[in-house]
């Protein structure tokens, strides 16, 4: 009778032994799976905030060329306040880190002559990747006479 | 005999013993689902907010446009609308997604339950663009306009309504107050005077609106000083939320920014705070516009066969004074504004118009102008 017991009681700790094994592989596997799907998600958010970020720059007040009370031209940077933005958004870095939050913004004229303008740079302390965007701009610069209209990109990288 | 009372007291054990496991067990996964439902409530409302986030960003840098949010899965919930010290804020009542932003100005009413939401936006210049308002209503929200404010009320009826039902502000002009159907609950009801003559502190609450709900009733009243007072039904009375008048601060221009801001949102620390983040964002552009500033006057330094143009930028020609002293004056004055929004204020307006002007001499008689 005694042995039957002991079976019995082999038989019980057995079954609670492969019921905790089936738990744990559910759990791995379960975790294995928010992984991949945290990681998804992380990628997915990084291109929804370069979209917000790049969409934000081509119509930010302090770039976009003005033309008195009519519409401002579309896909144009003004380069005379380009260049002091870029001073402004230093000295006030906390709040334009509101609208670009951790980015590197570009100006990378093509024509006429080539040159590349850091508009502001502010990346995060350990990053993993960065999502570039580019977009075909033209660049107005009335300082080099009126009408004076240069080509490039804008280029928007946010860090995650 | 023995054997047999052992067996049922074994038999007996067994069953308390897979009825306490499979309690254990279902206990597990009941929490385990509970958890998972938590979870996942808070992870769609972020999910929403960031969409709405990203919507309210493409609608707002869409000038002049109005666009329909689809809110369908949130119908029963309540969004809400909050600004202070400088820090807009708005999520889902009750969730703990939200967002902050101490850039836009997002103008809407405090709460809104609704099952889409329509944004509008409009850019604020003052006198070159500092950046969009965002009204955000819904067809939840039915506004009636009362008195005609210089032609503004028919201008805006204009503007609010489309072809299209879908965004079309539910807006009517009526004579007087008392025009006004009876209401029921489903809606929240605004009313504009825009003559400042109809609503008053203490003054009756239109019978229309008499039986519904206090949180549901508000009223803006423009005063013929250019200020706007903000009110909420409190029983059958109008009760004054702004003790002091809150003075408006634009250009005036046909579409008004600042006078359409205070129809959208219903609560006077909230449009002051709105109002206030547009300044500061003035006080950063006039920086920008002062470098800018003297890049002209170095071209039409290097360049001085055109008349008048460097008297327009830094000299005594015109009656409206020169760019560079108009643009301190604006900037300082702005960084004040931002920080407390008050008569001083009104300034504000004179700087913008004298720029606004020097910037037409210069588009007139010059090659480069200011903006």
């Amino acid at each position: 009778m005694n042995k039957k017991s002991q079976i019995h009681l082999s038989e019980t700790v057995a079954i609670i032994f492969i019921f905790f094994i089936l738990i744990l592989f559910a759990a791995i596997f379960y975790f294995n799976f928010q992984k991949v799907a945290f990681k998804e998600k992380q990628k997915e958010l990084v291109e929804a905030r370069a979209i917000d970020v790049i969409t934000k720059s081509l119509f930010l007040p302090e770039f976009l060329c003005s033309k008195g009370e009519a519409e401002p031209e579309s896909n144009c940077l003004d380069m005379m306040k380009v260049r002091n933005s870029a001073k402004i958004f230093e000295r006030y870095n906390q709040t334009y880190f509101e609208i670009f939050s951790y980015a590197t913004i570009t100006i990378n004229q093509t024509y006429p002559e080539h040159f590349k303008m850091i508009v502001y740079d502010q990346k995060p302390p350990v990053w993993e990747q960065k999502k570039p965007t580019f977009f075909v701009v033209s660049l107005k610069d009335e300082a080099q006479g009126k009408d004076f209209y240069g080509f490039g990109h804008l280029i928007v990288e946010v860090y995650s | 005999m023995k054997h047999k009372k052992k067996g049922q007291v074994q038999i007996t054990f067994n069953w308390v013993y897979v009825l306490i496991a499979g309690a254990v067990i279902l206990l597990f996964f009941v929490g385990l689902i509970a958890r998972q439902k938590s979870i996942s409530d808070n992870r769609l409302a972020a999910d929403v907010i960031r969409i709405m986030e990203s919507i309210f960003t493409g609608a707002q840098v869409s000038e002049q446009t109005k666009r329909l949010v689809d809110t369908g899965g949130l119908a029963d919930k309540t969004l809400f609308f909050r600004c202070s010290e400088g820090v807009g804020e708005y999520g889902i009542e009750g969730l703990p997604a939200r967002t902050q932003n101490v850039i836009d100005s997002i103008f809407a009413p405090t709460r809104l339950e609704a099952s889409s939401l329509i944004l509008w936006s409009i850019p604020y210049k003052m006198p070159f663009k500092v950046s969009d308002f965002l009204f955000v209503t819904s067809s939840d929200v039915k506004y009636y306009l009362v008195g005609d404010g210089q032609g503004f009320a028919r201008k805006f009826i204009g503007r609010a309504t489309d072809e299209n039902p879908q965004i079309s502000i539910k807006v009517e002009k009526v004579i007087s107050l008392s025009e006004i159907p009876k209401g029921g609950d489903d809606l929240q009801y605004r009313i504009i005077d825009v003559d400042g003559v109809a609503v008053s502190s203490d003054s009756a609450i239109p019978p229309g609106l008499r039986d519904i709900e206090d949180d549901k009733v508000t009223a803006v009243s423009f005063t013929g000083n250019n200020e706007v007072v903000f009110f909420k039904k409190s029983g059958n009375r109008w009760l004054t939320l702004n003790q002091q008048p809150i003075p408006l601060i634009s250009l005036g221009s046909e579409d008004d920014p600042a006078k359409q801001a205070a129809i959208f949102t219903d609560d006077p620390s909230i449009y002051k705070c709105n109002m206030q983040k547009a300044f500061q964002r003035l006080w950063f552009l006039s920086e920008v516009y002062e470098g800018k500033t003297k890049e002209l006057i170095k071209y039409y330094e290097l360049n001085p066969g055109f008349g008048n143009c460097q008297g327009f930028v830094s000299g005594f020609i015109a009656n409206e004074g020169n760019v560079v002293d108009n643009m301190v004056l604006l900037r300082t004055r702005a960084h004040a504004c931002a920080r407390i929004l008050d008569n001083s204020c009104r300034e504000l307006n004179d700087y913008s118009q004298r720029l606004k002007r020097l910037n037409q001499m210069l588009e007139k008689e010059c090659p480069l102008a200011l903006y």
